[in-house]
């Protein structure tokens, strides 16, 4: 019978991973952040007692601990990242090279926004939570919730939309 | 929701690799009792030796030694120190072996500096040379036992000294005559 450690990895390690994945864009930090959450988890285990939701405890408690090593790392680590940014695998392999490129290129584009923008995205599109549920999330007003979302979207829209309309042109 | 975003929504993620499951849930329960695994043992070493920091390194003993396959070390005094106040940490990450080398410099500055004053204290007395400070004090010292031997004669009587009366010179207790002349 898994203990209960066991069964958070289980059941939030893919959401807490693809997450801090988005914002540190680095593989090794975000295996280091996600190893952080769950050392904590077992030191204090009463820590998700009165939580309401733990999905959105822990992504803020990822959250934070990312602030606190982005803080740490100075600015020519960070200049390195964003020159690597394109390499990270945040998304699946696929067999179909329109798509392969397409999420090539929406990991390139989702590098590029800024961090606070990113995490909102990745929340909204693939963390599925409500704006409300966001900002609760990161400690942000709903209407900055929104319009980091809004702002972002506009940017990998503007990016992206020629190599997916090309893709849908090809589809018909 | 508009065609676009539901197709950025459709793109799925990659979850963690698999082996790292056993790893992090290995590392988050050594973290219980504070022993670290020897991977993050390893890596504390490597650190230390960069810093040409010296970690020390204690064995558990007899009865860890004897389990198969579980070769955990305690951490160094450093690690243990820091993670116990996490102020501490804070503060001293991310060189803790940094801070102790200087912290060890300025100790045996402030050692060798101690002991050079006491070298050169003892030479002084040996040489038989009295600091000048010593000479002031013997001579103050002879001064107020001068002065209480002059106190203490009875027919001692301070002298009465006649004041003068100061004379005011105004226009109006001048002879008529010196006005006239003025």
């Amino acid at each position: 019978m898994p203990d209960e450690l066991e069964r958070l990895y289980d059941a939030h390690a893919n959401a807490l991973y693809g997450f801090l994945l988005t914002l540190t864009r680095a593989d090794s930090e975000s295996r280091d952040l996600l190893q952080e959450v769950f050392i904590r988890l077992a030191r204090k285990p009463d820590l998700l007692s009165h939580a309401l939701d733990e999905r959105a405890f822990l992504i803020r408690m990822a959250h934070n601990l990312a602030l606190d090593s982005f803080r740490r790392r100075d600015s020519r680590d960070r200049r390195h990242d964003q020159l690597a940014a394109a390499s990270f695998g945040l998304f699946a392999r696929t067999d179909d090279p329109d798509e392969t490129e397409f999420r090539r290129q929406l990991a390139g584009a989702l590098g590029e926004l800024p961090p606070e923008q990113r995490s909102v995205v990745h929340l909204k599109l693939w963390g599925e939570l409500t704006f409300e549920q966001i900002a609760t999330t990161l400690d942000i007003p709903l209407n900055t919730a929104a319009s980091r979302y809004r702002y972002g979207l506009d940017k990998l829209r503007g990016r992206l939309r020629p190599l997916y309309d090309e893709i849908k042109h090809g589809q018909v | 929701m508009d065609k676009f975003e539901q197709h950025l929504q459709r793109q799925p993620l990659n979850g963690p690799p698999a082996d790292w499951r056993t790893d992090i849930l290995e590392v988050a329960r050594q973290s219980r009792t504070g022993i670290l695994p020897v991977t993050e043992r390893i890596a504390e070493n490597e650190l230390a030796q960069e810093l040409n920091a010296t970690v020390a390194v204690e064995n558990e003993g007899p009865t860890r030694e004897g389990r198969s396959g579980d070769q955990t070390l305690k951490p160094g005094w450093l690690h243990r120190v820091t993670g116990r106040m996490p102020v501490l940490r804070d503060l001293l990450w991310p060189h803790p072996g940094a801070w102790a080398s200087l912290a060890a410099i300025w100790l045996f500055l402030f050692v060798m500096q101690h002991q050079m004053n006491v070298e050169i204290q003892e030479e002084i007395t040996l040489a038989g040379i009295q600091p000048p400070v010593t000479d002031v004090m013997v001579a103050m010292e002879q001064h107020q036992i001068a002065i209480e031997q002059l106190l203490a004669m009875n027919n001692f009587e301070p002298p009465v000294i006649d004041r003068p009366r100061r004379m005011i010179v105004s226009p109006t207790n001048l002879p008529p005559l010196m006005i006239l002349k003025s």
